[in-house]
């Protein structure tokens, strides 16, 4: 078991740690509000069920209390009726001489609407007289019957029998009424000696049946009337109960005190209520259902239930509204970081919802915004360091060649070749001019090839056309855009390592031509060569720097300088094979006019 | 993704809550509207047009209908006559009544001419078939008791068994128990259906009848009211609980009569009815009760309550 609850918390545990906040917020508020919903529910409903049992109890008493009074009413006037027979009559009467008839049969008519008779019989049990009927059947012995029994033994009190058909007097149409009898004992007077007797008052059953029928109790609950010994002497259902087809808890009712009980009759729970009738000792019981509840309480029920559901909706809708009014903005601010964590450009970041959020937003957006500046300064810097290095790169390149050309056309000057030293200077000013390019740092092959050709001229002449070059295009290519300055620097290492030992059979050769999406100018020169290990380590950036006039930095510059401009995958390749001669090849990409230009804006930036 | 499920589990919690509401709102109105429906029409088809005969099962059935929200139609043939009743029944079931309740004169016809189709039948005193429930008291017992008490006034002459129905499957019941008890104490029995009491008399008298046992209340109507002046007569058992029985067991005409409340079995009727044609009620339980009742017993309370209901 314990097991089973650890388990069971660790599953909740791990499903709660991949809960939203706004599941969080949801959950814990609605739980919080329907459980408070639920307690103000059950106490208000628990509150309602005791008020509505009070209630019932309290309209049991009222109406059984109603019922008693009426009840009272109706046998005080049957007693009122025996007391005037009696005290104002009989007790008056000598019944030697005289007869109570008229006197009785007055009282019988002002009541007859209650009254079945009213009969005087002596201690022996013989009718002295009796309205409207008066003669008794032959087989009836009154002082056996327990009206008159009971009347005779109590002399003090008065005895309701419970409900009977009435079975004294011969009745020509043969009517069978049923009766409650009330007798007392009573002192007769005749001859002068008074001796016992019973006045009998028969009350018509009906009467009483007026007062208890269609009563409603609470719920569909009725009332019943029985003696003080359990028998039944008014019930609603008073046929079917004798016919033997329904049960009662006359009996068991009538043991109890007055007020209100709660039983369990027949499989079912009843509030019973008790008020005991004065002068009878019977009991009047109230039963009321305590479930179901009928309609009423039914509709009452659903109506709390409605407002309680709707209670919980309320709330549930507050709450999903407060936790989304919270939790929205910080989920749009995660969708804001993840696009910028994924790398678009121009994101907005919200600054919405509460206060702390709206800070957090904007601390964030700062915080973008600022990095977004070190970011650019930090590009700017690149560039500029690129720009620097290029520039550096390239300034690596001019110096020794301009002073040992200005050389030259002095001592060809002071010779008298003035015509070699015009074609020089030309040359000169022209390789300058190129070199400069007005600050381009990209120029046609074109030019770059015409800045190639000016410098071997100047070379051929400084060193007495001890060897030739051919610098050769094709048409597809002339027009495309090369890095400047990248053959002049591989014809100096030709010149310098690869002609060093010629004697007027050195060949260069420049050749540009298109290679698919690529554009390859070779550099081959026919001179001394080197070992094919030695060519893999020329471009090596880790390679010592060798002096010399030629200084071979210009190879690692030029394959610097066209992967800083162009990328890793281009830049110059070096095949050699010693006494073979030397191959350097240049692969850019081709790129025309409309090609170059981003290269271009990004160099000016 | 995470925030358009969480979305749409707050939109059904609100929709469940929502629904809940709206439904605890209607629902009472619903419940008024099933309670408030068109009472249960039920016609109670007699078979004599002697009221006094059925007075009783009148009162239960209209206690019944009354505690059960029904309306009750009664009605008898004027002549008395099984065609008639038959007529009665069809035109009933023609006119569409909810419930039926039929105490038939002759069961085998109604069973054989009627088609009660969907209309809930409930018979008394004789099963039809068709019938959803029959409402009778045990009446082989009631012949059989009646029997018993003629053997133990130690009959010697024939004993003259007397019914107005002989094509009532319940009174045919009561008539061959009684026989059957009769010959088993080897008492001669004679049989007779008739209506008038001067034919009941005459056959008595013609058979010197010792006893007469009537097997059904008409017939014993018939002896209370024919023999009422007599002062000499054969020994009178009937059945059945009508005032003039009552009278005739009161003043001696009768000696005993088998009664069983019919008060109880019109309430029964009813409730059945009811409870065929669908509405739910609240069964009494039990089966009628029947009690030999001699002329000194009349007054005894439980004998008291079958013989004379509380009318209000």
């Amino acid at each position: 078991m314990k097991d089973l609850i650890r388990a069971l918390a660790g599953r909740m545990t791990a499903k709660y740690r991949k809960m939203s906040i706004h599941m969080v917020i949801s959950l814990a508020f609605t739980g919080i509000a329907l459980a408070g919903v639920l307690f103000l529910g059950m106490s208000l409903f628990w509150r309602f069920s005791t008020t509505t049992e009070a209630l019932m109890e309290d309209n049991s008493q009222r109406i059984l209390s109603q019922i008693n009074m009426n009840l009272d009413s109706y046998l005080r006037r049957m007693m009122r009726v025996s007391d005037t027979l009696y005290y104002s009559v009989i007790k008056n009467t000598e019944l030697d001489h005289e007869s109570p008839d008229d006197w009785m049969s007055l009282l019988y008519e002002e009541n007859r609407d209650a009254l079945v008779s009213i009969a005087l019989f002596d201690g022996e049990g013989e009718l002295v007289s009796a309205v409207p009927l008066n003669e008794v059947k032959k087989d009836i012995h009154a002082d056996q019957q327990e009206w008159f029994t009971q009347a005779i033994e109590n002399v003090e009190d008065f005895h309701f029998s419970s409900p009977h058909v009435q079975n004294l007097f011969h009745d020509p149409q043969h009517q069978h009424p049923w009766v409650v009898s009330f007798s007392r004992q009573v002192q007769l007077t005749r001859g002068g000696d008074t001796e016992s007797g019973v006045l009998l008052v028969d009350m018509n059953f009906s009467g009483i049946e007026q007062i208890c029928r269609n009563v409603e109790l609470f719920n569909g609950g009725y009332v019943y009337l029985a003696s003080n010994t359990g028998e039944l002497i008014y019930h609603p259902q008073q046929q079917l109960i004798y016919a033997g087809l329904m049960e009662e808890n006359h009996k068991q009712a009538a043991t109890y005190s007055d007020g209100c009980h709660d039983i369990t009759f027949d499989g079912r729970r009843y509030q019973m209520t008790v008020k005991t009738v004065g002068y009878t000792g019977w009991k009047l019981v109230g039963m009321v259902p305590a479930q179901p509840l009928g309609l009423g309480m039914n509709q009452l029920g659903l109506f709390a239930v409605s407002l309680l559901l709707f209670s919980a909706f309320l709330m549930a809708f507050l709450t999903f509204r407060i936790s989304a009014h919270i939790t929205d903005p910080i989920y749009e601010l995660e969708e804001s970081i993840k696009k910028l964590e994924n790398g678009q450009e121009n994101v907005e970041i919200q600054e919405g919802g509460c206060y702390e959020i709206q800070h957090l937003g904007h601390t964030i957006n700062s915080l973008v915004s600022t990095m977004r500046h070190l970011m650019d300064d930090i590009v700017q810097q690149e560039r500029q360091k690129r720009k620097s290095e290029l520039d550096v790169l390239q300034s690596q390149i001019n110096p020794h060649f301009l002073y040992n050309t200005l050389d030259s056309v002095i001592w060809m000057t002071e010779s008298g070749r003035y015509e070699e030293a015009i074609q020089m200077v030309t040359s000169l000013a022209r390789f300058f001019r190129i070199s400069l390019s007005r600050g381009n740092g990209f120029i046609p092959i074109r030019d770059e090839l015409e800045h190639a050709r000016h410098y071997m001229t100047i070379q051929q002449i400084r060193f007495k056309n001890r060897f030739t070059s051919e610098i050769t295009a094709d048409e597809d290519v002339q027009q495309l855009y090369t890095v400047k300055l990248i053959v002049q620097p591989l014809l100096e290492n030709a010149i310098y390592h690869g002609m060093s030992e010629a004697e007027d059979d050195g060949k260069i050769r420049v050749h540009a031509y298109r290679h698919g999406s690529e554009v390859w100018i070779d550099v081959e020169d026919n001179g001394l060569g080197m070992r094919p290990e030695v060519a893999e380590q020329l471009l090596s950036r880790s390679r010592p720097a060798v002096t010399g006039s030629g200084s071979g930095i210009g190879v690692i510059n030029v394959h610097q300088r066209i992967q800083l401009s162009f990328g890793k995958q281009y830049g110059l390749t070096i095949e050699s094979e010693p006494d073979e001669g030397t191959r350097v090849r240049i692969r850019i990409p081709a790129l025309d006019e409309v090609a170059i230009k981003p290269y271009r804006k990004e160099e000016s930036q | 993704m995470k925030r358009r499920k969480n979305n749409i589990i707050q939109l059904c919690v609100l929709g469940i809550l929502g629904a809940a509401v709206l439904f605890t709102l209607i629902f009472p109105n619903l419940n008024v509207h099933v309670k408030r429906r068109e009472p249960l029409e039920i016609s109670a088809v007699m078979r004599d047009v002697d009221s006094r005969l059925w007075s009783g099962l009148r009162m239960g059935m209209e206690q019944a209908a009354s505690d059960l929200g029904a309306e009750l139609r009664f009605l008898s043939p004027t002549s008395g006559t099984s065609s008639e009743q038959e007529e009665l029944i069809q035109r009933e079931a023609e006119r569409g009544t909810d419930a039926m309740i039929v105490l038939p004169r002759d069961s085998e016809q109604l069973e054989q001419k009627i088609d009660f189709g969907e209309i809930p039948i409930i018979s008394l005193e004789s099963p039809l078939a068709g019938s959803r429930e029959t409402v009778a008291p045990d009446h082989p017992q009631i012949g059989t008791q009646l029997a018993g008490l003629v053997v133990q006034e130690g009959a010697k002459q024939p004993v003259l068994l007397v019914s107005c129905y002989p094509k009532s499957s319940g009174v045919t019941q009561r008539v061959e128990a009684a026989q059957q008890a009769l010959k088993k104490a080897g008492i001669q029995t004679i049989l007779y259906y008739g209506d008038t009491f001067t034919q009941i008399e005459e056959t008595a008298n013609q058979q010197k009848a010792g006893q007469i046992v009537a097997l059904d209340s008409k017939a014993t109507l018939l002896l209370a009211e024919g023999y009422a002046d007599s002062q000499s007569h054969p020994q009178l058992y009937g059945v059945g609980s009508v005032g003039e029985i009552t009278t005739g067991l009161e003043t001696g005409v009768l000696s005993a009569v088998a009664v069983w409340s019919e008060y109880a079995a019109g309430y029964m009727a009813v409730e059945y009815a009811v409870a065929s044609a669908g509405r739910s009620t609240s069964r009494t339980e039990g089966t009628l009760r029947t009690s030999i009742i001699k002329e000194d017993e009349i007054y005894e309370p439980e004998n008291q309550k079958l013989l004379f209901p509380i009318i209000s």
